[in-house]
């Protein structure tokens, strides 16, 4: 082969190319000029910005199971037999394959982007250290938020003060597929989660030009949200004022179109970081509708009456105030107002009923006609906290909070609600008691199956 | 094979008769002598009898049987081994099955002349093709490299002989084809489906929707729209019903077939020149394709030049040149066979008026519900109604591709004849460029504008600038080849060595355009800018704020190789030959590191040729047998051994922040192992008496180790799945072709046959099973590795029958009939019922001639056997809210006892997703895919005329797909498409052939 090798080299030399160190040289050019393997800071400054995959991938289980809707049922028979399973809270739901990529696997790609992220910065030396603390702020940060986004599907509630040894969520150590997926224990994830989240805080730049990327405020707002979760009305308090000291401008509802069926563009003044989800789609405008009830609650002067809601033809209402400014109606992202929800209830929780009112108060009277809104007080801590409780859930609708709120508010006595589907046009009924294990969902079967990972309880 | 060319070369020579009836057997035979079959390998042309490979041969004669303007098309059916893989829509040449799965295009490389070709296949002109090799075995990848590991075509193009006299050629097709059957796949009758929606809105199924804030966003069917109406009192019982009624009989797919399509008709001339003086060489060729496509408005087009020529420029030094352009264009827009209306619909309701009685084209429901929308929108909008027949006349859509090929080649015979140094170049240059203009009278220019205009206090204020969209598309593709080869040519006594070593270098680059003129007036070619950065209003606020799409960019292609290659033979005594070939190629091939970018591939054969041998030769029936074999192995690195992720910037911005934004589109994975393949083959070739039988016999063998495939990882990395080498392959399989030819009287009929069977076997697989419902999802129209499995294989639910009661359909689970549709798709693969391959293991062709002077007739007939299909059914799901029908809507079960006639489930209301799902995919609607086809007929004659004979002529007729005479099937359908199947065609045609 040695004589072979020689009239190779005698042939490549002849044929301009030199010898195999040219051959390699000319070999070097990509083959297409868009694909590349990250190598520069722009090319994970581009992977954070993938809207698509990091502010749009939320799982539509964080609403499917909420109280705030209602579908007919005619309607929801129209539906793949999955979505019927989910909105009547069935013990197993059967994810198909579809419905493995909406759930699961679109925010665990969040998740992969920002291991990519976090392992290119560690290889990629070039930079300001201001722009690798941002990305890395960034990375940190949207992986936290898919994290908390699917404890709240996937694993127990936190418990305060509780052990909290139950398996949490999957967790990925990094990009690499070859190692496998673990679940630690529920404590551990929201561990990992608020770490993550005050690392990010530290790295983050304090404003941010486009809401699609988080700043510091939406890492504060975040925790705030992640400590509310976790009962700890301390440090919920905290992290909330600490991002309302960044910015703390509501909209005056008085200024809106009250009448278009979108009031709000995408991003708009209350929006601190941009996220929606798009895959909850029995909760469409056409399909889906809000309980009288809820829609009662909204009384004579209150705005959001107008504003957040749309008659249909059959005379039942139909949420159209999303703040993410189109069709989408579930908005999952962060804002101002729900700063102040979270300021009102900590304040309230913590024997502060006084400031509790006027936190609340400021906000609603936003709400409000001009000078129709009465303010209101009480010294009563747990009047307080009952009116700020209704209030977050009247402010706060389709925002990914409610599911979440529910799984919290069933281990208190006090506010603890059996959830009841019915149908005006069947007999089809199905009840959800609080603390319920269907309050977790299973896992999709054919991730156990390949994963060899523990199934949540039924 | 070498009595293949026999009965070739008998009847024509150069595709004309020249009196084959006044030939005694003696003058055949010494033409036999003359017309030695000789295999252009694309580097090398070898005598067969030195060959040891399984290489085709497919002459002109061969090649003119069918009239197509795609050569590639005019090799089916004509070569054993090689399957036309048409089930997903588009044609894939399989060359004795796969070997490798991870091949970028599963097909074979196509070679013309002496490189690979670049560009549109189209634009050769089969008139200007001489013959095409086919190499089938482990020499294929040794020759042609990596590429070739699903074997290789070489198209060899004519060229003129040395001291010949000018030659001249001139032929004219004219094609016929009848309008395409676009009812092939059966739909529900009207009638049936409306009384599917009279049921629905009765039950309520329509009240979400007609209740709904945004209707507007939600199309209806006329029906349902004239129920509400009635509903509201705005329509009497009777007007209603006698409305209703009237739709009863329709079906929009005929009023296309009236209205859109017509007999589609194409025209192929061309004229050729040959010849040679004493130091020279030259072919030219000129060829002029039009035609009438099968829409109304379609039209299409094609010129090719060609010049091949050699020059002697002194004594061992020879020039090739070769020069070759081709332009083609095609016009109009096509309209589907079955329209899809969006708007939440797939299919389009089937007693929707295309046409009026008054030459008018009313509106059908489409993407927006006008009937909601009326009430909101302004007269000052355009018209934002649409109708597909109207549609399909407005604006224009035009593409062009030139097709610019060069070559020039330098031989210098260094030492005697013994030692040569060639050298050859080639530059490819294809342009393509695409050119839509949507008028203003075309819908989605006009639902374009309507979105984004507003109705200020001053009139209507445009987001986009009223006028034509124009979109253009451009293409290039442009490559050099090099090629520099040492030729050692020796015989001495009875030995005889040809060694040749080579390096190749080639670099293709492909470069694409594409951008969009808003307002764009085609008088004056002048347009207007539009805002593509801010966020826009839309009309009404209907769609909120929008950023317009900003459409077009430029994109990037590089392909590079660098080889090296050794081929060599060596024979003694014309008896024995020993060859051997190996070549290493590189490329440019993301994430593979440069130690492993070199991928070597050998191969070795044997070829002894036994009639030669003394103790054969006093048998007199016996005119010729060789035996050959040959063993080699191939590799493939997979592309992607990256150990870091692999990610893709785009071409657009993302839609909230409008930012530019990169995506991840391969995970790292460092473990990837090379594929390799290792192919034996052993072939006899036979020639008996006195050549009136002949064929050939190959016997194969392929072990593929490492296999590479998609395989399912834990979805929770991000990714369903991943490359990995997960499987070992063996196949196995025979080639026979058989032809013999015998006189009766006058008469001469010559049969030709192939045969080919090629099974594989996945012997181990260490991939991850993925879930069971991903196996039954396309009745075997994907690889799938599955342990103890062919490749493509076909799953299918076990099927109980229908329930009695219920006409629900029904499977077993553990054992027990069970109606548990979520877990019955679910359960494990081993309680599928597995129907083996889903890409034919058995087929062949058989190809009659019938000669009588100057008359003869062919045909050819095709079978298949062994493969199963599953066939499309009705999902009463799809059909609620998708508006998607079937025939087999008609063999539902109604009432308790339909179950014994029928397997198609009763229509439940709800639907349910799963239950639909469990029956289409069980084995009630498996099908075998055997079927028997006589794809066409050919009836020629041939007569010379002019002074002294000297014009040869030849005009025939020509009948292609002519029909499916058998299929295992009971449903009419033809397995060999997934759609429906090309129509019929027929073809007139002339050629004449005037020699000085």
């Amino acid at each position: 082969m040695d004589t072979l090798k020689r009239i190779f080299a005698i042939l490549c030399m002849l044929t301009g190319t030199g010898m195999m160190g040219a051959c390699s040289d000319f070999l070097e050019e990509k083959p297409e000029i868009s694909t590349s393997i990250p190598e520069t800071l722009n090319d994970l400054r581009l992977l954070l910005d993938d809207a698509t995959h990091i502010n749009q991938a939320a799982p539509g289980l964080i609403e499917l199971g909420s109280d705030d809707y209602e579908v007919d049922y005619t309607v929801m028979t129209s539906r793949p037999l999955f979505e019927q399973q989910v909105h009547l809270w069935d013990p197993a739901p059967a994810f198909q394959l579809p419905d493995v990529t909406l759930h699961w696997v679109n925010p665990y790609q969040t998740v992969l982007i920002a291991h990519v992220v976090l392992e290119g910065l560690g290889r990629i030396r070039e930079g300001t250290p201001q722009e690798r603390d941002q990305m890395r702020g960034e990375a940190l940060f949207i992986r936290a938020f898919a994290y908390f986004m699917l404890a709240q599907i996937y694993c127990d509630p936190y418990v305060p003060g509780g052990e909290n040894t139950a398996p949490g969520i999957f967790i990925r150590p990094s990009s690499d597929f070859n190692e496998p997926s673990f679940r630690p224990s529920v404590a551990e994830v929201y561990r990992l989660i608020s770490d993550d989240l005050k690392a990010a805080y530290d790295l983050l730049p304090e404003t941010v030009v486009y809401k699609t990327r988080p700043g510091r405020q939406a890492a504060a707002a975040l925790l705030a949200r992640v400590y509310l979760a976790m009962e700890a009305y301390g440090e919920a308090l905290d992290y909330a004022e600490l991002a309302l000291g960044y910015d703390s401008d509501l909209v005056d509802f008085n200024t809106l179109p009250v009448t278009t069926s979108n009031p709000f563009a995408p991003m708009s003044r209350e929006v601190i970081y941009h996220a929606i989800c798009a895959s909850a789609s029995l909760i469409t405008a056409s399909r889906s509708q809000v309980p009288v009830d809820l829609y009662d609650s909204y009384i004579e002067g209150d705005l959001r009456k107008t504003v957040y809601f749309k008659q249909k033809s059959n005379g039942r209402h139909v949420f159209k105030g999303g703040y993410s400014g189109n069709t989408v109606i579930i908005f999952t992202g962060l804002a101002i107002d729900e700063l102040y929800f979270i300021q009102a209830e900590c304040q309230a929780r913590l024997d502060r009923p006084g400031d509790a009112c006027s936190t609340i108060n400021h906000l609603l009277r936003l709400r409000w006609e001009d000078d129709t809104y009465v303010d209101f007080s009480s010294e009563d801590k747990l009047e307080v906290l009952d009116f700020v409780l209704k209030e977050r859930r009247k402010g706060l609708l389709f925002r990914g909070l409610r599911w979440s709120d529910l799984r919290r508010l069933n281990r208190d006595a006090r506010f603890r609600t059996t959830l009841v589907r019915r149908f005006d046009d069947s007999d089809v009924t199905s009840e959800l008691k609080p603390n319920d294990p269907r309050y977790t969902y299973l896992i999709p079967e054919d991730i156990i199956r390949i994963t060899g990972l523990e199934q949540n309880k039924r | 094979m070498l009595a293949g060319a026999t009965v070739q070369a008998q009847v024509t020579v150069k595709g004309i008769t020249r009196k084959p009836e006044n030939r005694s057997t003696d003058t055949v035979k010494t033409l036999i002598m003359e017309e030695v079959e000789v295999i252009n390998t694309g580097y090398q042309r070898i005598p067969r009898s030195r060959a040891t490979g399984s290489f085709e041969h497919i002459d002109s004669t061969m090649l003119s049987r069918r009239m197509s303007s795609n050569v590639l098309d005019r090799l089916e059916n004509t070569v054993p081994g090689l399957q036309f893989d048409r089930r997903d829509g588009n044609a894939t040449i399989n060359v004795r099955g796969l070997n490798s799965l991870s091949t970028p295009m599963h097909g074979p490389l196509i070679v013309v002349d002496n490189f690979p070709f670049d560009g549109d296949i189209n634009m050769i002109n089969p008139n200007d093709v001489e013959s095409v090799t086919v190499l089938k075995d482990a020499a294929a990848a040794s020759i042609w490299g990596a590429r070739a590991g699903n074997g290789v075509i070489v198209i060899t193009t004519r060229t003129g002989k040395e001291n010949r006299p000018l030659e001249l050629g001139f032929s004219s097709n004219h094609t016929l084809t009848d309008k395409p059957d676009i009812k092939y796949v059966p739909r529900m009758s009207a009638s049936d489906f409306i009384d599917v929606e009279m049921m629905l809105y009765e039950k309520g199924f329509y009240d979400g929707t007609l209740g709904s804030a945004n209707l507007w966003n939600y199309v209806t069917s006329p029906v349902v729209d004239l129920l509400d109406d009635h509903d509201k009192g705005l329509i009497s019982e009777t007007d209603m019903h006698a409305a209703i009624d009237g739709w009863r009989d329709h079906d929009y797919r005929d009023e296309l077939l009236r209205y859109r399509y017509r007999k589609a008709y194409r025209m192929q001339n061309s004229f050729s020149l040959s010849g040679g003086g004493k130091r020279s060489s030259y072919y030219f060729a000129l060829g002029q394709d039009r035609g009438l496509g099968d829409q109304t408005g379609n039209t299409e087009e094609r010129y090719t030049v060609r010049s091949n020529s050699t020059f002697r420029l002194r004594k061992g030094l020879e020039l090739r040149a070769q020069l070759s352009y081709g332009l083609s264009r095609r016009n109009g827009r096509h309209l589907p066979g079955e329209i899809n209306p969006s708007g939440g619909k797939t299919a389009l309701y089937p007693y929707a008026q295309l046409v009026d009685g008054q030459g008018g084209y009313p509106a059908i429901p489409y993407v927006y519900n006008l009937r909601a929308m009326a009430g909101l929108l302004d007269d000052r909008l355009l018209d934002w109604t649409y109708n597909p027949l109207k549609d399909a006349q407005t604006g224009e859509s035009i593409s062009r591709t030139g097709h610019l090929q060069a070559e020039l080649g330098l031989r210098w015979n260094l030492w005697k004849d013994i030692v040569q140094l060639q050298g050859t170049y080639s530059y490819t240059d294809q342009r393509s460029d695409r050119d839509t203009e949507d008028d203003i009278d075309t819908y989605s220019t006009r639902s374009l504008i309507n979105r984004y205009t507003i109705i200020g206090p001053g009139g209507p204020e445009y987001g986009v600038p009223p006028g034509s969209v124009k979109s253009t598309t451009l293409q290039r593709t442009s490559g050099h080849r090099g090629r520099l080869q040492a030729d050692y040519r020796q015989s001495w006594g009875r030995h005889r060595a040809d060694l040749l070593a080579g390096s190749e270098i080639s670099d293709r680059q492909s470069l694409s355009d594409a951008y969009r003129l808003y307002g764009f007036d085609p008088r004056t070619w002048v347009h207007k800018p539009v805002n593509t950065v801010d966020r826009l209003p839309t009309y009404d606020n209907m769609f909120s704020s929008q950023i317009l799409p900003d459409y077009g960019g430029k994109d990037r292609q590089v392909r590079r190789f660098v080889s090296f290659y050794l081929n060599g033979s060596y024979s003694f005594a014309d008896r024995y030959t020993v060859t051997y070939s190996a070549r290493k190629d590189a490329s440019n091939a993301f994430g593979v590191k440069a130690n492993d970018r070199w991928n070597p591939l050998w191969s070795a054969g044997l070829a002894w040729h036994l009639s030669k041998e003394a103790f054969l030769g006093d048998i007199s029936w016996l005119d010729d047998l060789r035996l050959r074999l040959t063993t080699g192995h191939g590799g493939n690195s997979g592309g992607l051994a990256n150990s870091l992720p692999l990610i893709i910037v785009r071409n657009s911005t993302v839609t909230y922040s409008n930012l530019p934004y990169a995506m991840i589109t391969a995970l790292p994975n460092p473990m990837l192992k090379w594929e390799d393949v290792r192919m034996d083959n052993l072939g006899i070739d036979f020639s008996l008496l006195r050549r009136r039988l002949g064929g050939s016999v190959e016997f194969y063998r392929k072990k593929s180790t490492d296999l590479i495939a998609r395989d399912p990882i834990d979805p929770t990395t991000g990714a369903h799945d991943v490359g990995r080498n997960v499987a070992e392959l063996s196949g196995k399989g025979v080639d026979i072709k058989l032809h013999g030819n015998f006189n009766i009287g006058a008469v001469q009929v010559a049969l030709r046959g192939g045969y080919s069977r090629s099974t594989n076997r996945v012997e181990k697989f260490y991939g991850t099973l993925a879930a069971t419902d991903t196996y039954t999802d396309d009745g075997g129209k994907s690889l799938t590795p599955m342990q103890d499995r062919s490749l493509y294989p076909v799953f299918s639910y076990r099927f109980a029958g229908l329930s009695g009661d219920a006409g629900n359909p029904m499977g077993y689970l553990d054992g027990e009939v069970s109606d548990d549709y979520s877990r019955l798709i679910k359960d494990s693969l081993q309680h599928t019922v597995y129907h083996g391959t889903g890409l034919a293991p058995t087929y062949g062709f058989f190809m009659p001639e019938v000669r009588w002077k100057g008359f003869s007739m062919t045909a050819n007939l095709t079978y298949k056997a062994g493969a199963h299909f599953l066939k499309e059914t009705i999902g009463y799901q799809d059909l609620f809210n998708s508006w998607r029908t079937h025939g087999d809507f008609g063999k539902r079960w109604q009432q308790p006892g339909d179950e014994s006639r029928t397997t198609v489930p009763s229509m439940v209301y709800p639907a349910n997703n799963v239950r639909d799902m469990f029956y289409a995919r069980s084995e009630a609607n498996v099908r075998r895919a055997d079927l028997l086809r006589l794809n066409d007929i050919r009836l020629a004659y041939s007569f010379d005329i002019g002074r002294g004979g000297n014009v040869g002529c030849q005009v025939y007729v020509t009948v292609n797909n002519v029909a499916l005479l058998w299929t295992a099937n009971k449903d009419g359908i033809d397995p060999d498409y997934s759609n429906m199947p090309p129509a019929r065609n027929y073809n007139l045609g002339v050629k004449l052939n005037l020699k000085q």
